[in-house]
Order: C-alpha cells, then sequence, then structure tokens
C-alpha cells in the first residue's frame, strides 16, 4: 500500500471503508485487461456496498476475461482532508490506482442529492469536471440508474448516459469502447458510433433551445443520434446476469445482507411513483431461479440474512411456493428471509405464518395519505378497511410495533387530508386497545413518517408544482403539533423540506441547472443526503449567482403541451397514458392494477410486446 | 463439544479491520466452512468465540488467536483448518489450528516488530538514540484511566516492563525494533503508544511507522500456545 495512504488511513473514522481487501472483492493484474472500469458510488462506502446494482455490474464486467471493474466510494469529509491535504487522488478499493488511470468511469445515479458529490469525486480524482474539457477517450464518464431518466442537468459533466437495465447494454457498449480505443479513434468518433445502441444516450449529440418564458422551445439531435432514445429492456430475468457471491464487506454497511431479485416492474401504478413506471414492464423471474441464486449466495458469502427484493414484493405471483423452497434449506442453516415492501392489500394469513416461521422484525406499510379519497388520487389502491384489517393480523401476530409511511404535499391535498393522517393513526391505536387477543405487556409504538411528495418525471405527476416550502412547513408543523401529545402511542418523524425542495428542483431540471451545480460544489457542496454536510444557503447562493430561480423548477405547473427536459428520453409510458392518469387524478378516479385490466401505459412495447401482468 | 484455537495472520489490507469486524468476519467465514459451533447456554445463545489479546487497529498481526468450541466431537481439527483456509478473505491467513494448552487469558507478553522509515537522522544515530530511551529508567507513557467517572491520565513507569530489545538497520533511513512487551488483560503496554513517545522525546516525525505483532508469549517467555 502506498506510503503516503497508510499514514493517514490511522487517522480517519473506520478506515475499512478505503483499504478493500474483503471476500470476493475481485483483483486482477491491470497490465494483463485491455479495459479499466471504474464503479464510481457518488455516496459513502457503506451506502454503495448496499445497492444491489453495484453487484450485478460488478460481477458482470469481472467475468469478463478483457476488463476489470473496481470500485470508488465518496470519501467521508475525514478523510478528504486528509487525501487533499497529502495530494493522494481518489483511488479504487481494489487496486488503489488513482481514477485517472480507468478507461471508463461510471456513475450510479440513485437520488438527485448525490449530484455535488459526482463532482467533488471527479475533482478528488483528477479528472477535469466539464466533459468538454476531456478530450481523450480515457476517462469517459459514464452514468445510468434512475437519475439518468432526466439527465439533463447534468449534461455538462457526463458524456453518456445508459437509459434502462444495463446488464446486456454495458456489455455491448464496453465491446464498442474497447474496439475504438484499439482503433485509435477519437472521443468524438466513439461517442457518435455510441449513441447508435439501443439505450445510449449522448447529450453533447443534442442541441436545446429555449422560449422567452424560458420553457423549451425544441431539443435537436446531430450527427445522426436518434431524435428519441429508448431505454434497454432485459426480456428474460432468469436468463439475466445475476452474481453468484457477493462481496463481503468487514464494516458493518446498511443492508448487511444477500438480496435476491424476484421481479422487476410494477403492476401497481401508484401515480406519484417513478420506480412504479420506468422499471415497467414487468417480469418476473421463476422460483427455481430465484431460490438457486439466493443459496448459491448465502453459501458463498456466509451472511444469515437474505432479502427477497422487488418494488411490491407480495406482488410475486409466486411468493407462496418461492417461500416454501427457501424456507426448507434457511431454517436448517439458520438464515432469515426479509420480505421488504410489503402490501396491506395482500398480507394473508397464510403470509404472517411464513413470515412468523422466518423472524419478527418491525413491520413497514405504506398508506401515503390519510384519507380515501386522496389515496384515491394516487392511485395507491387500498382502503381503510385493508389497513385495519393488516394491522388486527400484525397485532394478532404479536407485532406491537408498526410503522406507516406517508406523504405530505400529494397533489389535491387539503386541510382535511393531513388531518386524516393523525385520525387514521388513532383508528389504529383505538383498534389495538379494542382487540381482546392483544399482545400483552408490550407498548405499542406507532411511528409514522412524514416525508414530501416530489414530482418526478414519466409520472403522471411530473407536470403538477411541489408544495412551497411554506405549505409543506405549515402541514408538517401541524402534524407535529397532533402528536406530541403523551400516551398516543404516536411517534413522528419528519424529513427536512428544504432538502426535498432541492430534489424537486433537480428532478424536474433542465441543462440550465448544470452550472448551479459546479458554483454549489465550488463553495463546498457535497453530500448533500447527509443533514450535517447539507448546505441550503450556499445552494440558494449558487442559484442566485447563475440567475436561476429554483422555485421555477420546484413550484411551477407545466402545461401538457410544453416540451419537458426529458421528452427525448422514452421509458416506454406514453405520454398520452401519463396524460390520462393526471386527469383521473384530478377527479379522485383509481385505475386498476396491471392484472385486473391493461391501462395501455405503453412500455411492453421496448419488450416485444410482452409484459408479465398477462392480463 | 471440543476447544479449538485457530492461529491466523492478520496483514496487510487486514490491518485496519477492528476488532468487532473481525469476529463478524469470522463468523461469516466458519458459517462458510459449515463447521458446526457451539453454542453458549444462556438466555441469548451465542457462538463461543473468543480472541486473546486484540490487536490495534493499524497493527499486523503473524500469529494472532481466535479460540472456538467446535460442536462436533467426530470433526479433527485438521479438518477444520482445510475447511477454514479455503474461505477466507485474502489478507487473513490460517496458520494452523491445534488444542489449546494454557487459556486465552494467561497470555502474559506478545513481541513486536516496528519498522520505523525517518530522514532526520542516519539510521545508525537514530538506532543509538532510540536504544537509550528505551533502556531509560526514567521513560513513562499516558495511559488513560477512570477515577469513578471521570477520565484521568496517568502516566506510567515503564521500568522492567520493555524486554529483549533488539535495533538494526538494514539500509539507511530504516530501523527495525524487535521488543517484547506486557500483554495481558490486566496490564498492556501499546507499542504504538510507546514507539510514539520516544518520538517525540527526540523529536523525530517519521515518514512511517509499521508494527507487526509476532507471538503472544506464556509468562516463562516462552511460545503461547
Amino acid at each position: 500500500m502506498d506510503v503516503k495512504l497508510e499514514k493517514i488511513l490511522p487517522l480517519v473514522q473506520k478506515p475499512g471503508r478505503y483499504t478493500g481487501g474483503e471476500l470476493n472483492s475481485v483483483m486482477k493484474s491491470a497490465d494483463e485487461v485491455s479495459l479499466r472500469f471504474a464503479f464510481c458510488f457518488p455516496d459513502t462506502y457503506e451506502i454503495g456496498m448496499s445497492h444491489l446494482g453495484l453487484k450485478i455490474l460488478y460481477s458482470l464486467i469481472n467475468d469478463r476475461d478483457d476488463a476489470w471493474c473496481e470500485r470508488f466510494f465518496a470519501p467521508a469529509t475525514d478523510m478528504e482532508e486528509q487525501m487533499r491535504e497529502h495530494n493522494i487522488p481518489l483511488f479504487a478499493i481494489e487496486s488503489k490506482d488513482p481514477l485517472t488511470d480507468f478507461d471508463v468511469i461510471g456513475f450510479t445515479l440513485q437520488y438527485e442529492l448525490s449530484f455535488s458529490t459526482i463532482l467533488n469525486m471527479l475533482d478528488l480524482g483528477g479528472v477535469p469536471l466539464l466533459a468538454k474539457d476531456r478530450h481523450d477517450l480515457k476517462n469517459l464518464v459514464i452514468a445510468g440508474g434512475p437519475c439518468a431518466s432526466n439527465a439533463e442537468p447534468l449534461c455538462d459533466f457526463i458524456d453518456v448516459f445508459q437509459l434502462g437495465d444495463g446488464e446486456e447494454l454495458m456489455n455491448e457498449f464496453l465491446d464498442l469502447y474497447k474496439e475504438y480505443k484499439e482503433a485509435g479513434k477519437s472521443k468524438e468518433e466513439f461517442l457518435v458510433a455510441a449513441s447508435k445502441i439501443e439505450g445510449i444516450y449522448v447529450p453533447s449529440l443534442y442541441d436545446v433551445s429555449y422560449k422567452a418564458d424560458g420553457t423549451i422551445e425544441a431539443v435537436t439531435p446531430k450527427c445522426g443520434a436518434p431524435a428519441v432514445v429508448h431505454k434497454r429492456v432485459v426480456k428474460d430475468m432468469d436468463k439475466c446476469p445475476f452474481p453468484d457471491r457477493f462481496i463481503v464487506p468487514f464494516i458493518e454497511i446498511v443492508h448487511d445482507r444477500v438480496s435476491a431479485e424476484i421481479f422487476r416492474g410494477c403492476i401497481r401504478g401508484c401515480r406519484f411513483c417513478q420506480a412504479g413506471f420506468i422499471y415497467r414492464p414487468i417480469r418476473e423471474k421463476s422460483p427455481e431461479v430465484i431460490n438457486e441464486q439466493a443459496y448459491n449466495l448465502i453459501k458463498n458469502t456466509g451472511y444469515d440474512e437474505v432479502s427477497l427484493i422487488s418494488l411490491s414484493t407480495s406482488d410475486y405471483t409466486q411468493i407462496q411456493p418461492l417461500l416454501s423452497d427457501m424456507i426448507d434449506w434457511t431454517q436448517e442453516k439458520n438464515v432469515n428471509i426479509s420480505l421488504p415492501s410489503l402490501r396491506v392489500d395482500n398480507f394473508s394469513d397464510e403470509l404472517v405464518e411464513k413470515m412468523k416461521l422466518i423472524r419478527k422484525s418491525g413491520l413497514t406499510f405504506a398508506p401515503e395519505a390519510g384519507s380515501q379519497r386522496l389515496r384515491d388520487a394516487i392511485n395507491k389502491n387500498i382502503t381503510e378497511d385493508e389497513i385495519m384489517s393488516t394491522v388486527r393480523i400484525a397485532f394478532k401476530s404479536g407485532w406491537t410495533t408498526v410503522k406507516l409511511y406517508f406523504m405530505l404535499g400529494l397533489p389535491t391535498e387539503t386541510q382535511e387530508d393531513v388531518e386524516e393522517i393523525i385520525n387514521l393513526s388513532r383508528r389504529i391505536v383505538s383498534e389495538y386497545f379494542r382487540m381482546e387477543d392483544r399482545p400483552k405487556g408490550k407498548q405499542l409504538n406507532i411511528n409514522i413518517s412524514a416525508s414530501s411528495f416530489v414530482p418526478k418525471p414519466h409520472t403522471p405527476f411530473q407536470w403538477e408544482p411541489q408544495d412551497t416550502r411554506e405549505e409543506l412547513t405549515k402541514k408538517r408543523d401541524y402534524l407535529y403539533d397532533q402528536t406530541r401529545v403523551p400516551k398516543s402511542h404516536i411517534h413522528l418523524s419528519a424529513h427536512k423540506i428544504n432538502t426535498i425542495f432541492l430534489e424537486a428542483v433537480f428532478a424536474r431540471g433542465d441543462r440550465r441547472l448544470g452550472p448551479v451545480i459546479l458554483e454549489a460544489w465550488k463553495n463546498g457542496c457535497k453530500l448533500d443526503s447527509w443533514d450535517e454536510e447539507f448546505k441550503f444557503d450556499t445552494w440558494m447562493e449558487a442559484f442566485k449567482t447563475c440567475g436561476v430561480d429554483p422555485e421555477w423548477y420546484a413550484n411551477r405547473r407545466r402545461d401538457y403541451d410544453e416540451v419537458l427536459p426529458w421528452d427525448h428520453l422514452d421509458y416506454g409510458i406514453t405520454k398520452e397514458f401519463l396524460m390520462r392518469e393526471s386527469e383521473k387524478a384530478k377527479r379522485s378516479e383509481t385505475t386498476s392494477h396491471c392484472r385486473i385490466q391493461c391501462a395501455a401505459c405503453g412500455a411492453s412495447a421496448l419488450n416485444g410486446g410482452e409484459c408479465g401482468a398477462k392480463c | 463439544m471440543q476447544n479449538a484455537r485457530i492461529f491466523f495472520e492478520k496483514t496487510g489490507d487486514a490491518k485496519y479491520i477492528s476488532h468487532l469486524d473481525l469476529m463478524r468476519c469470522f463468523s461469516r467465514a466458519i458459517t462458510r466452512a459449515e463447521i458446526p459451533l457451539w453454542y453458549t447456554e444462556g438466555f441469548n445463545p451465542r457462538p463461543y468465540m473468543n480472541f486473546a489479546m486484540p490487536l490495534s487497529l493499524g497493527m499486523e498481526g503473524l500469529l494472532e488467536i481466535l479460540d472456538i468450541r467446535v460442536s462436533d466431537d467426530n470433526m479433527k481439527l485438521s479438518e477444520v483448518k482445510e475447511r477454514l483456509m479455503k474461505v477466507m478473505p485474502p489478507d487473513i491467513k490460517i496458520i494452523d489450528v491445534k488444542e489449546p494448552k494454557l487459556k486465552a487469558q494467561l497470555v502474559a507478553f506478545s513481541r513486536y516488530k516496528i519498522e520505523i522509515m525517518q530522514d532526520k537522522m542516519s539510521a545508525k544515530a537514530f538506532n543509538n538514540v532510540v536504544f537509550e530511551k528505551l533502556s531509560d529508567e526514567n521513560l513513562t507513557i499516558s495511559k488513560v484511566g477512570k477515577q469513578g467517572k471521570q477520565k484521568v491520565v496517568k502516566e506510567i513507569a515503564l521500568t522492567g516492563h520493555i524486554k529483549d530489545v533488539k535495533i538494526w538497520s538494514d539500509e539507511d533511513k530504516i530501523t527495525t525494533i524487535l521488543v517484547t512487551l506486557p500483554s495481558n488483560p490486566t496490564f498492556g503496554v501499546n507499542p504504538s503508544i510507546l514507539i510514539t513517545r520516544v518520538l517525540e522525546l527526540i523529536s523525530v516525525d517519521p515518514v512511517y511507522v509499521h508494527i507487526t505483532r509476532k507471538c503472544m508469549l506464556d509468562e516463562n517467555l516462552d511460545k503461547f500456545e
């Protein structure tokens, strides 16, 4: 290890974040591969190592003999100070080589508040921040993940975006890169050729013009780039590459367990939920494949917990046979199965019976809104009866801590709707004390988490304004007033409104936000999702300096005929469908889930007309 | 149930793994190796695992000790060793698995190798002055102790506690020291604190200091087994 690094590691918190050497991490020789890939997660090690996408792409790229994929994370502030003081550039966890040694530098975009951290990591690595200042094919900066669905605020910094599922796309892209690298072609030549691959978006090949009112006039492709970029879709989840081993970190990470993906996409169509739309159409894995993958992961890691993950685990059609298969060997090996993302409308007695065999962890449900009217407007499609019957089952089975997720500021929300959050929580408390077979001798805890609604691209609410910060503060304070009552059994935790506001600005931002991110970073913004790092005033200063009004992005209602910054990025969902859903929301009308009736969202077109909902 | 003493090496990147993280690492390795562990019989059963005198963060160890109890009496310790060797992360290597001779609490001393690179003076001059300090009867180190609820810093005299010092240089600027220091549950001298104090006294800011524990010793200064 580098002497300079050795000197600073004893001085920082959790040096295990930076040293690597974990079981199942991949070491190769830099001289023996023709392509070095830097997988960059713009947050700390503990967060990044919990991300399934990293594990999938890490194993996918390292399965190639010609390539070596290594990991980069954002250093914590103490480490960054030491690195800058001792001139240590951002280095790979595996080889400790600096970022500039890498051919392709890939960032995953999981949330908008990581944008400034991307700049900080490039800077720490000694890579020029602006795409136009990087002239060589080497150090090509690419990005993918959910926020690539509106990548526009990052266009100044990123050379290439990958839209949709990365499993097939990444290999095609790397093959082309290798070919151009070996032929000694220029970055420009490569970018033009790459733009022809389905799912590749090269922002520099598009000109954006604006109208006098600030809205977009047109997005015009050049050099033969497609007018609309379609996201990539993996057709067969059973054949889709999935790692048989995960890296086993030494230090404790956020999700310290193995995860087995059970399906991609969602049948529900909750109107606020971006994931529910951009990962369509629904594609299930078969239970045999999942069972085998989960078994191998446990065997090769020694973890004692496997999480079955998807956007809505209880919607998996084969959940009962899968659990029956898994319970056999997990019980023998003392392995827990965790089932995140359960819904209240199919939380059955049978499922509870299986879960009781598994483990008694906390139960979390997401009614999202307190009143039936608002739940209908957002198409949550659950009734109060279903919520009540679920908590009754849960109480009867011995749970006394239930967490409920709500959102403030949903479109069409009134004061009555906010009051209903409290009323619903109180009705749950009364229900508990009415039950004769409730668990005895335990404290009842109804933990309500109130976040604020952020309108997201590719959803029916993409035209909606976010509530102003003043409105959100008023609503949140009302909830605090109502829950700070002794013996209410209700505990509230609320998200920070300033961060939610910034998230809304960038979620639906355009290319004019690039200079703002640069300015904010220059003034010290990074790791914005960490409360202790978040510098809201610096961000607001940056908007002012750049002459950009953040409220125009967050709090403005868009017309249906406005050209949206992401209109040229196609995630399969048609605009007509989103408009229909938006109108239904205004009338508080629901849309049935995809297995009851197809709502013609359009997503199957990118999958050769196939959709796993098969209604 | 049988007792097994695992001797292992913790070097390279793994020297930054804390005691708690090492515990988790071994627990997962033992699971991967499918070695049946004996569980404690308390209210909260947990597998019996005990490290003898855990290393400080940042030091390497060449013969560290972890005691476990294997519930299957028929599993040979050579088998335990074979299985474990296949599942360890790269920088934690299994050296041997044997039946323990002494209880882990009876570790009395540790033998350390301390490598120092400095560019203030010649290695020869440096070696002399370091040796002088280590032999100085007035040498003390500060230790944070507790007096009731208050934290207090105490100066501890080291007279008689520093044993078998060897010091030499193979090349200029790099000095190697071998030293034996007390390390048992009631009293220990941390070689990092010791060397930091010595370097302070002679006003040397080293380029680096590497500390490796070579092995643990019993009260007769014999290798601990």
